[in-house]
């Protein structure tokens, strides 16, 4: 089982490139998935329920798993 | 006069690579040395000295070409980067680990590298764009951790009011969930390490709001 997931959402591919190198150099193993709309559910947990995207394209989701 | 040896030595073989068609003489060697100086008086600090020495040497045969002009072509091209780093990772043991990148690239691929291959160029640029961001975002945690921390446990109080005044500016980063964790810190390295591995967008929020009515 993993200790942490972190996930990053940038509007923009170099940003998310950045943000998976910082996550790698701290030890993370990284995926970035491209897509339209994300939608993050976390209120069994207290959390908010947030559905992102960006009107100028596609949205970058970098996913971290240490 | 001992020299004149070796000088033949190397010339024979320089002859004797470029005399085969085609064929490339590479030789590269890397040297690291370390030596750290430690005595019994305790008023003498430790003393180290870290060296790096690298040699690289080639010799390339003109590349035939059957260029329309009837003309030989060029050399080969080649590309070499060598970087040395020492990096902030607090959490290397307390030691920050040194990085060093070296790389050689010839021929087409070394043409061609930023040209076809975008995609090399830019994940080389985004790392040191990482390692950039990594160190501004270690210099600005110090700042905090100096503020909040006196030796290794966190003044709660000190801690507080920074939570509260970064919210202030920031309140889509310090978000409930986000001041419930940041506040169970309770030794200096918890705040560090929570900080700088999951919270890290936290940071520039907490150092902006140190100087806030100081």
């Amino acid at each position: 089982m993993n200790n942490t997931i972190r996930i990053i959402v940038n509007s923009d591919e170099n940003d998310a490139q950045v943000s998976a190198q910082k996550l790698q150099i701290k030890g993370f193993q990284t995926t970035i998935t491209k897509t339209e709309n994300i939608v993050l559910d976390g209120t069994e947990l207290g959390g908010h329920l947030d559905i992102l995207s960006d009107p100028d394209g596609a949205v970058f989701v970098v996913t971290g798993t240490k | 006069m001992y020299e004149k040896p070796s000088m033949y030595r190397t010339l024979f073989l320089s002859l004797l690579l470029t005399g085969c068609a085609n064929s490339i003489y590479f030789y590269e060697t890397e040297k690291i040395s370390l030596t750290v100086e430690a005595r019994p008086d305790s008023t003498q600090p430790v003393q180290g000295n870290l060296g790096i020495k690298q040699r690289v040497a080639m010799i390339v045969p003109r590349k035939s070409n059957d260029n329309a002009d009837g003309k030989d072509g060029e050399a080969l091209s080649t590309v070499s980067s060598f970087d040395f780093r020492i990096m902030d990772d607090k959490n290397f043991f307390r030691f920050n680990p040194i990085l060093i990148r070296t790389a050689f690239v010839t021929g087409e691929a070394a043409d061609k590298l930023y040209d076809k291959a975008p995609g090399v160029a830019k994940v080389l640029s985004s790392y040191d764009q990482a390692l950039k961001e990594i160190k501004v975002e270690s210099k600005q945690l110090d700042e905090i951790i100096a503020h909040v921390a006196k030796d290794s446990d966190i003044d709660p109080g000190k801690l507080d009011e920074l939570i509260n005044k970064a919210e202030k500016n920031h309140p889509n980063i310090l978000t409930s969930t986000v001041k419930i964790k940041l506040r169970e810190a309770k030794k200096q390295s918890e705040l560090e390490d929570l900080l700088f591995n999951n919270l890290d967008r936290a940071i520039y929020p907490l150092y902006s709001s140190i100087s806030i009515n100081q």
